[in-house]
């Protein structure tokens, strides 16, 4: 079913939509939560919370593109999900953000002030720049916090290949970001 | 708020497209097999080259003391090699392998060359000329191990050998610096030797600057009258180091065979006594 299609069901408060949504886009939202919540159970609950919270938010919201709207709903309800176990004292942090922050300019902490849109907006340019299998794979494991093995397995590489990728990226991303003058120091 | 949750949230932000583009990618079936496939091309190309260095190794590897010291290298040491590795059964274990190095041969002559087992052997020899000619079986290996030992070992050999053999009842052994004449003379007991009444034996071995000659010459005496033979058959064997090939030659029958370093193994691994060893 056309996302065009969907979201007019949303509109017109059709709750098969739900099930059109779950069968379309299931597997790749379970991957998200997954990889970010690295618990399988939660990761199911978590695509139904985000299903539910797009039901809610379609309408007044209408995205322009319904999968990354999606996507991104269900990265943050696990992300959300995910701090609160960790506050809970419970469930892990998660692997692929923290290997990123060794590349990152300036101290470990930093003021909460600092605005991750700027962040953001570098991240998208240097994304933009990328060839696209690298630009893929790196969104793949530091958007929805994809498994190495998964990564090589999506796109027909290796692991090894998959590694040399992101740390070649990952090495990129921090000299642009020294480059652009976002330092925490 | 760490370095890391500042980059997850900005992670969170990026483009639709760029999201959109990565997350809905599949690469297609051939492409998810691809490293599968080259996985099983690496492990296929292994199995093949592995054996092939292996078989290479082997091929041009040097039995100790066959090729440097013996003075047979090259071709021929090749060939014998690769006819004793071929041969996986008991004879050809690395210790008789080992037993062409001139260290163990050494020590292995003057405990199998001289005395009864010399004349042991040539008395199987004789028990099995019944057609009073004699097959490449019929060589004594050891007394052909020893021309190969002397041959190593031009020079100062000889004395060595002169002193391994020294004399008994059975061998007269005379050498000098240069030549060493070993001489086998007894009558044996008929009874030893079914189908013969008399062995006369002598054997010669004359070293040149590069050449060994060893000549046996027996006169076989035998008292079966369909076979009324007045002489045996006579080796005329004569190892070149320089050309590393052997003359094997039956004077009785005047038949002439050249045979090669591989030749020679053979001829030594496939005596019955060698195979009892």
């Amino acid at each position: 079913m056309e996302d065009e299609k969907i979201l007019q069901m949303y509109f017109d408060r059709d709750e098969r939509v739900l099930e059109e949504v779950r069968k379309k886009y299931g597997r790749i939202c379970r991957t998200i939560a997954y990889g970010i919540l690295k618990n399988s159970e939660d990761a199911e609950e978590t695509v139904s919370d985000a299903l539910l919270a797009t039901w809610y938010g379609i309408p007044p919201d209408r995205p322009s593109s319904f999968s990354a709207y999606l996507y991104k709903t269900v990265r943050n309800k696990a992300i959300t999900r995910l701090r609160a176990e960790l506050r809970a004292g419970r469930g892990k942090a998660n692997v692929p953000f923290e290997e990123i922050e060794s590349f990152l300019p300036g101290e470990s902490s930093v003021d909460a002030a600092i605005d991750s849109t700027v962040l953001s907006g570098i991240i998208n340019t240097f994304l933009r720049e990328l060839d696209a299998l690298p630009r893929r794979v790196f969104i793949c494991r530091y958007f929805s916090g994809m498994e190495i093995k998964q990564i090589s397995k999506k796109f027909g590489i290796s692991q090894s290949k998959a590694k040399t990728l992101l740390d070649r990226s990952r090495k990129a991303l921090g000299e642009r970001l020294k480059k652009e003058g976002y330092d925490y120091d | 708020m760490t370095k890391s949750d500042l980059f997850r949230d900005a992670m969170g932000k990026i483009d639709d497209a760029l999201l959109d583009d990565a997350l809905s990618f599949e690469a297609s079936k051939g492409e998810r097999l691809k490293p599968l496939f080259i996985a099983l091309l690496y492990t296929v190309l292994a199995a093949l080259c592995i054996p092939a260095v292996l078989l290479i190794s082997l091929r041009y590897a040097t039995v100790p003391g066959l090729g440097a010291a013996s003075g047979i290298s090259g071709t021929e040491t090749e060939e014998t090699n690769r006819y004793i590795y071929s041969r996986p059964d008991k004879y050809y274990t690395p210790s008789v392998i080992e037993a062409y190095d001139i260290d163990v041969l050494k020590d292995l002559l003057p405990r199998y060359i001289p005395d009864n087992y010399v004349f042991y052997r040539l008395l199987t020899l004789n028990s099995d000329d019944e057609d009073n000619g004699a097959s490449e079986t019929d060589a004594d290996p050891f007394l052909i191990m020893a021309c190969v030992y002397l041959v190593d070992n031009r020079g100062g050999a000889i004395e060595e050998a002169v002193k391994n053999y020294g004399s008994s009842d059975f061998v007269n052994v005379d050498g000098g610096a240069n030549a060493i004449e070993i001489t086998v003379q007894k009558k044996i007991d008929a009874s030893w030797v079914p189908h013969t009444s008399g062995v006369d034996y002598s054997s010669y071995i004359d070293f040149g600057d590069l050449s060994v000659q060893f000549i046996e010459s027996r006169r076989v005496d035998v008292d079966v009258p369909q076979q009324p033979r007045t002489k045996g058959p006579m080796y005329d064997i004569d190892i070149d180091a320089g050309e590393y090939t052997l003359h094997y030659r039956y004077a009785a029958f005047g038949a002439e065979e050249r045979l090669t370093a591989t030749d020679l193994y053979k001829m030594i691994t496939s005596c019955d006594y060698y195979k009892n060893f």
